[in-house]
């Protein structure tokens, strides 16, 4: 469904992807597990095209979309829910949510999805007139989960949705995230500081190092693997 | 000072508050998204003039109806203020090659223009003939070039430019490349139109213009229709602008840019056809305001007509809270009555919002520093 086949990029003279090859496939969950400045967020923001790849190919349901516009691959089904919320912080819960389905013109359906969105995350919807930006850290990464479905997305791209959350939201959104895959077949491509949870939740993983993918695997095999639990797990 | 608190001069008050704020939301919305003062803006509202005065028929009423006028004049303004984005401020975004050939190109034009402005300019009435603003004059157009060619010339901003840092250099390219568009812009005008002071054919205006309005006659106010026209115009655009950008799905688009373009983009929207919206609207309103001062002050439309009630609107905004839709509209209302009231001084407005800036460092509705972490 998405592959990335030997993507570099750069920020200026930092070379922060050294040539990515990753696949997701239609239906997985994949996680991508690494430290703090591996290139995780770069991947997803170059897939997104807010970034462009100084070269390789990026490959999404058979078209290359590596030169596209970021709307231009929303309207795709591509979609991502960035690292940190980043919610509207001025606009209503409401507001925020009709951003997500920008693109869409169906007004009877928008309003169906609005209110499984609802559905979804109930305490959204005690918030609707609220500012996004007078939301808990919790509420907020629900906000902007709920708020990248509005776009009916086939593959959903989330960047650290645990970040600075409490345990017991991190289970929430978790098991939220896994019952998306299973009963809607959403596709999802996960990246994780939390990697225990995350190889938990995901079909495969990668994981990157500085830049590089260091190994691929099933989920369960990376959570077994030596290295992957001394360096990710804190467990030897 | 109690001669001045004349039914006149609240009528006059009201009026020149209505046409700044109808330019000062041009000003808020663009710096709102782009963070960048369009000092052109001043300009589009003298183009909204000249093009309505084309089309009524330049020296006699010719052409089309006055009013019917407005909406190409608004049309053309909106086609110019998009072009000034995608030409001069859209390059210096993405930081395209093209900003330098733009600012070469954006040269040569003020180069010619100088020259014209030489050989063509009036020497009797215009304040720029006297020495010191003269010698004023062509300091600014010898110097915005060569800050322009400093500042610009070369992968992200030259030889200035890259001691001076990149984000200094981004936001200060951006407002020299603005106030270079006015002058730009006002030296094409002057070339086109030439130098003089115009005026609609009297013929265009329709006669219950210049007319007392008996209803307010009563309550002692000396409105001619074309204040009430300027009154009735300005707050029904208000209203329709307030409700573009607070129910409408583009509107929420706006804010969400102004928020986080980044975001915004992740969500489908296109941001650059976002700003290019913004500058239409902008200049829309600024082209009626345009035409409704030349109507109201009976003539003065020159190249050079943009200026002050460009100045004083950009003061109306950053007083009411520069970024802030309905502080501009509040904005624009003060400078228009403190102006009024002392008697069409143009210091008085900013000695005011001087003053208010020290009470209020965002301006009246502008927003504390954001508290997102
Ligand atoms: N805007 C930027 N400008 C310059 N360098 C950047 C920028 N963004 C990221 N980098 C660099 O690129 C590398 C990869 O960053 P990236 O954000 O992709 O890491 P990450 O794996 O998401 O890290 P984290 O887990 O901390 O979010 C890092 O070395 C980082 O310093
Ligand atoms: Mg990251």
């Amino acid at each position: 469904m998405l592959v990335l086949d030997d993507v570099h990029v750069h920020y200026g003279k930092i070379h922060a992807l050294k040539g990515v090859s990753i696949e997701v496939r239609e239906g997985e969950i994949v996680t991508i597990i690494g430290a703090n400045g591996a290139g995780k967020s770069t991947t997803l923001q170059t897939v997104s095209g807010l970034l462009r790849p100084s070269s390789g190919t990026i490959t999404y349901a058979g078209q290359r979309i590596d030169a596209m516009a970021p709307s231009d691959i929303v309207a795709l089904g591509l979609c991502h829910t960035p690292e940190g919320r980043r919610i509207f912080p001025e606009l209503t819960v409401d507001e925020n949510l009709s951003m997500g389905a920008y693109l869409r013109r169906d007004r009877a359906a928008i309003e169906a999805d609005r209110g499984r969105a609802f559905e979804l995350f109930p305490i959204l919807a005690e918030r609707r007139t609220q500012h996004g930006g007078t939301l808990s850290g919790g509420e907020q990464q629900m906000l902007a989960i709920a708020r990248s479905l509005m776009s009916r997305p086939k593959l959903l791209m989330l960047d650290e949705p645990s970040l600075g959350l409490a345990p017991i939201i991190v289970q929430q959104i978790f098991q939220t995230i896994a019952r998306l895959n299973q009963d809607e077949g959403l596709t999802i491509l996960l990246v994780e500081q939390n990697a225990a949870l995350a190889l938990r939740t995901a079909h495969r993983g990668y994981v990157y190092e500085t830049g590089r993918v260091t190994m691929e695997d099933a989920a369960s095999a990376l959570a077994a693997d030596e290295q992957v639990r001394a360096a990710y797990l804190g467990s030897i | 000072m109690s001669s001045l608190l004349t039914p006149e001069n609240l009528v006059n008050a009201l009026s020149l508050g209505a046409l700044y704020a109808l330019i000062a939301v041009g000003y808020t919305m663009v710096y709102g998204i782009i963070k960048l003062i369009n000092f052109a803006h001043g300009e589009i509202f003298m183009l909204g003039a000249f093009w309505a005065l084309m089309l009524v028929g330049a020296e006699q009423a010719t052409g089309i109806n006055l009013f019917v006028a407005i909406v190409p004049a608004m049309l053309l303004c909106a086609a110019v203020g998009m072009s000034i984005d995608w030409t001069a401020y859209l390059s210096l975004r993405r930081r395209l090659p093209l900003a330098d050939w733009m600012s070469v190109a954006l040269l040569a034009i003020l180069g010619l223009g100088a020259i014209a402005y030489k050989l063509t300019g009036d020497t009797t009435h215009t304040w720029h003939s006297e020495t010191a603003h003269g010698v004023l004059r062509w300091a600014v157009i010898a110097l915005v070039p060569v800050t322009m060619l400093a500042l610009s010339i070369g992968e992200k901003g030259g030889l200035l430019g890259r001691s001076l840092g990149r984000v200094t250099s981004d936001r200060l390219s951006a407002l020299i490349t603005a106030i270079g568009m006015s002058l730009i812009l006002q030296t094409l005008a002057q070339l086109i139109w030439g130098a003089d002071y115009r005026a609609f054919p009297e013929d265009a205006i329709p006669a219950f213009m210049n007319e007392r309005v008996g209803a307010f006659d009563v309550v002692g106010l000396p409105v001619l229709g074309k204040e009430l026209a300027i009154w009735v115009t300005a707050l029904a655009m208000m209203v329709a602008l307030n409700l573009l950008v607070t129910r409408t799905k583009i509107g929420t688009a706006m804010r969400a840019c102004s928020m986080d373009q980044e975001t915004a983009a992740l969500m489908g929207i296109s941001v650059d056809r976002v700003i290019a919206f913004t500058f239409v609207v902008g200049s829309a309103m600024a082209a009626v305001a345009g035409i409704l001062y030349a109507v109201k002050v009976g003539g003065n439309i020159s190249f050079r007509m943009g200026y002050y009630p460009g100045l004083l609107a950009f003061a109306a905004a950053v007083l009411g809270g520069i970024g802030n839709v309905r502080g501009a509209m509040l904005g624009g209302v003060l400078i228009g009555f403190v102006q009024g009231f002392t008697g069409g001084a143009f210091s008085v407005p900013f000695a005011v919002m001087i003053l208010v800036l020290l009470v209020l460092p965002r301006g009246i509705l502008g927003e504390p520093q954001a508290t997102r972490a």
